[in-house]
């Protein structure tokens, strides 16, 4: 019996180290394929910190079913705290990650705790606001943030004294932060706290019932999900030297969303995928065209109502519908 | 005196927002869709009176052709995109209609909508009213006169109308509707189309006032949605009571602090007051 | 006395659901409460549980008073429950559904970390106690995939795995076909006998409760109008006028 359990887990975690190990290969590939295109290299970091967000969305909706149309709040949140710290306390990431967290917790702490007692459609509105506020708050202390020019002149970062300069660094760096992100989803995926998150996905109700205290946990979730789009928007900034107000336009939270719709919710690899191919096909879509938003708000329409589970994870449903018909799978029952 | 100022533009904002809003519960109310593209179709509204308007067309004109074309739009959005996802989870009606405003915006955008547009003023309304020592310009108290008319009316039309019987009844139970044989199909398309319309007619009207671009519709949704939480979702009276809220939170925010942290002030009452009424003002939102 | 009851009052609007309640309900007892519909049972069952805060009145537990607790607190002091429409994880295997229920008893629902050997032992509890309720060798199986009798059999055990001292449960019984109740009505006397349990029973179906309660608690129109044993309570003329006069089940 004890044996059924352990190999059960073995098999769940092996899914997900094959997965990281799969991303972390193409990843590491991709600087040798880019040689001489120092473009390509610059693409590919911009996804990475795509997928990070993405994933940041996913704690929340894929692990909670609470599903934010502004997440791009705590995106710019995190941009523009990080950069005015660095053009004013230090410019070392370490330190700088460390203050944004904390900044990200305390904000998203207070500001969660109303907002996850609300029910879904509510919560939806609310976060819209709450993005819609942040945007207006860059205008209202432009004189620090640049207002609609952005935040300009951030210094280089840099670590323990070295300046992280190179391309390469940077992409490396990245790269490092979603693998470790993705680690840490699949971890808490299958921790007692992630599974008490899919508990209250599927039924708060009962929930509550067997002495969950769901508020609580929703409201981790929340900060969970706040801190990990934070911590985007810090290294976005970092890497790009800049941030505008864009960052936190509903536009954007519209392409988070899109990620982790177009990825399936709650898959964890599934939103960092569809991060990833959306950035690309953004990009070489808009060279062709300007209109790309007709394209982006056609395509995210027909997703909703062709495939609700995005296109990933209706991928990921057959493969797991295909692996039920084998025949030892059920046998313990 | 500065006050009372602030309350008239308080109430010429509420208004406005009154029509729209009223849009936004009529289509939460039967089809329990929460409409994020409604600001879109705000946008949409105004851009097409200012194209009317740029056309020769007298401003009265426009006041009408133009909600009545956005909500002939509406009509075709519920058809062929909204129709399919109705026995659908709530989420999905949301990410649709988001999806939809990104593409509205999209749309908008490619149609002149990144640069402001400006629309006069029509001559008749032109210049100010004055009232013992406050002034207020003459448009800004025909779009309150106008927003209070139309509500009015809608709300007539609900209370005595066929259709307003059966928006009613569909609006207390869907299913209830059903029973009662009223087509379900025809009554959303019917209420998305009133929506959409409503929504550009009071984009048309505020154009003089806001001006008309892609999005310009963005912030007075976000203002609708606070209004509509205030109020309770679903709760028509509730949308009334709060849309003047809204509108003097925001005007007398705006007088004192400046314009974008009065959005920051609302934005703190509307949570402050769902710590205690998370129902709104008459306690008949709805929470699922 | 492990509950008492003290002049529980609850109105909706002008409808006096539940009007001066009071209820003692024995230690070790299967205690039911029957009634005509709309008789205010499910509000009164409801305010137990901390589904609905009562306008006055007070609720004791074990002396302690647990008057407008949220269903949390309760679930996590001794109190458990059942529901009328089944209500368990349906996606999850029936297994993680006792589980989910024994970290929550242990306070480490919000874990980042769970040792293998923690892990081992709280399956072994669950499956233990999956056993006792008859689900044995189903413990892999989806919960969503169990017959209906299996799944309100695993509702029951979610309810166990709380270690609680009272167990509430909203119409067991129904929506359940003959040998299903039987079933249930068979778990629940054993749940009793063997652990010692006391049961708060809501009921529609009046032959099995006769059959299976100590004590028996007859509402009408938010009031209590017998409280007996069951011989007394078949007895009882003012129970035969509220049934007669009531739409009733049975």
């Amino acid at each position: 019996m004890i044996a059924t359990t352990l190999s059960e887990r073995r098999v769940r975690s092996r899914g997900g180290l094959v997965g990281l190990a799969v991303i972390a290969a193409t990843g590491l590939c991709l600087p040798f394929a880019s040689a001489g295109q120092p473009f390509l290299l610059m693409l590919a970091s911009h996804a990475l910190i795509a997928a990070i967000l993405a994933l940041s969305l996913d704690m929340l909706t894929g692990n909670t079913g609470l599903l934010s149309f502004g997440h791009a709040a705590w995106y710019g949140f995190g941009a523009y705290v990080a950069g005015l710290l660095s053009k004013s306390v230090s410019s070392d990431i370490a330190v700088l990650i460390l203050l944004t967290l904390a900044a990200t917790l305390l904000v998203s702490g207070a500001v969660g705790a109303i907002l996850v007692r609300q029910v879904g459609k509510t919560f939806a509105i609310l976060t819209l606001a709450l993005s819609q506020i942040m945007f207006a708050l860059v205008f209202v202390f432009s004189d620090i943030t640049g207002g609609e020019d952005g935040l300009q002149g951030i210094p280089m970062a840099t670590f323990f004294g070295a300046q992280i300069v190179s391309p390469a660094t940077w992409y490396a760096i990245l790269l490092g932060a979603l693998l470790l992100a993705l680690a840490g989803a699949l971890h808490i995926r299958h921790a007692p706290l992630g599974r008490a998150w899919l508990a209250i996905r599927e039924n708060s109700e009962r929930a509550r019932f067997i002495g969950m205290n769901v508020t609580l946990l929703k409201l981790i979730s929340y900060m969970i999900s706040a801190s990990l789009a934070s911590l985007a928007g810090l290294l976005f900034v970092l890497f790009n030297g800049a941030t505008s107000p864009d960052l936190l336009h509903w536009l954007e939270s519209g392409k988070v969303l899109m990620y982790v719709v177009l990825g399936g919710v709650g898959t964890i690899f599934g939103p960092v995928i569809g991060a990833v191919v959306f950035t690309l096909a953004e990009h070489y879509v808009s060279s062709f065209t300007d209109a790309w938003l007709i394209y982006f708000g056609a395509l995210f329409v027909l997703i909703v109502i062709v495939a609700p589970g995005g296109l990933f994870g209706g991928a990921a449903r057959i493969a797991t519908r295909l692996s039920a018909r084998k025949p030892g799978r059920r046998a313990a029952q | 005196m500065l006050a009372l100022s602030l309350v008239l533009n308080g109430i010429v904002l509420g208004s406005v927002l009154l029509l729209f809003s009223l849009g936004l519960t009529l289509i939460y109310g039967v089809g329990r869709i929460v409409n994020f593209a409604h600001g879109a179709l705000f946008s949409a509204g105004a851009m097409a009176g200012v194209w009317l308007v740029a056309s020769g067309v007298p401003f009265g004109v426009a006041l009408v052709v133009a909600p009545v074309a956005v909500g002939l739009i509406g009509v075709l959005i519920d058809w062929a995109i909204l129709a399919r996802i109705r026995d659908r989870p709530m989420v999905d009606s949301l990410l649709l209609t988001f999806g939809l405003a990104l593409l509205i915006t999209g749309i908008l955008y490619e149609l002149g909508g990144r640069n402001v547009q400006i629309m006069p003023v029509p001559q008749v309304l032109g210049g100010v009213i004055s009232l013992g020592g406050i002034s207020l310009p003459t448009y800004r108290v025909f779009v309150s006169v106008l927003a209070i008319a139309l509500t009015i009316a809608l709300i007539l039309f609900l209370k005595n109308s066929k259709w307003g019987l059966r928006v009613r009844a569909a609006n207390d139970d869907p299913e209830m509707g059903a029973c009662i044989g009223i087509d379900r199909e025809r009554l959303m398309h019917s209420v998305v189309g009133v929506s959409a319309a409503l929504a550009a007619a009071s984009g048309v009207a505020a154009a003089p006032i806001f001006t008309a671009h892609a999005v310009v519709g963005d912030k007075i949704l976000i203002l609708a949605f606070m209004t509509v939480i205030l109020g309770g979702l679903g709760s028509l009276r509730g949308a009334v009571v709060a849309a003047y809220a809204v509108g003097l939170i925001l005007v007398f925010g705006e007088g004192y602090f400046g314009g974008q942290l009065a959005l920051m002030l609302l934005f703190i009452v509307v949570m402050a007051m769902l710590i205690n009424w998370p129902r709104g003002f008459f306690g008949e939102g709805r929470t699922e | 006395m492990i509950l008492e009851v003290n002049e529980l009052t609850k109105h909706f609007g002008g409808l006096k659901a539940v009007n001066g309640v009071d209820l003692r309900v024995e230690q070790g007892s299967i205690h039911s409460i029957i009634g005509p519909n709309g008789a205010g049972k499910t509000t009164l069952f409801n305010l137990i549980t901390g589904s609905i805060p009562p306008m006055s009145g007070t609720v004791l537990f074990d002396g302690r008073d647990i008057t407008g607790w949220p269903p949390e607190r309760l679930a996590r002091g001794g109190v458990a429950r059942t529901f009328q429409r089944t209500s368990i994880f349906m996606d999850l295997p029936v297994l993680e559904n006792v589980a989910l229920a024994i970290r929550s008893r242990e306070g480490c629902s919000a874990s980042l970390w769970q040792s293998h050997q923690h892990e081992d032992e709280a399956a072994d509890e669950a499956r233990g106690i999956l056993a006792s309720v008859g689900l044995r060798g189903r413990e892999d199986a989806k919960a969503g995939m169990l017959a209906h009798g299996y799944q309100r059999a695993l509702d029951i055990a979610i309810g166990l795995a709380l270690k609680p001292r009272l167990i509430l449960m909203d119409e067991p019984l129904a929506g359940m076909s003959r040998g299903d109740r039987e079933t249930i009505a068979a778990l629940i006397t054993m749940l009793r006998e063997t652990m010692g349990l006391t049961i708060i029973v809501v009921e529609h179906d009046v032959g099995m409760v006769m059959r299976l309660s100590d004590r028996i608690t007859v509402m009408q129109h938010g009031t209590v109008i017998a409280d007996a044993p069951p011989d007394e309570i078949r007895g009882n003329e003012a129970v035969r006028q509220a049934y007669l006069h009531g739409s009733f089940a049975q």
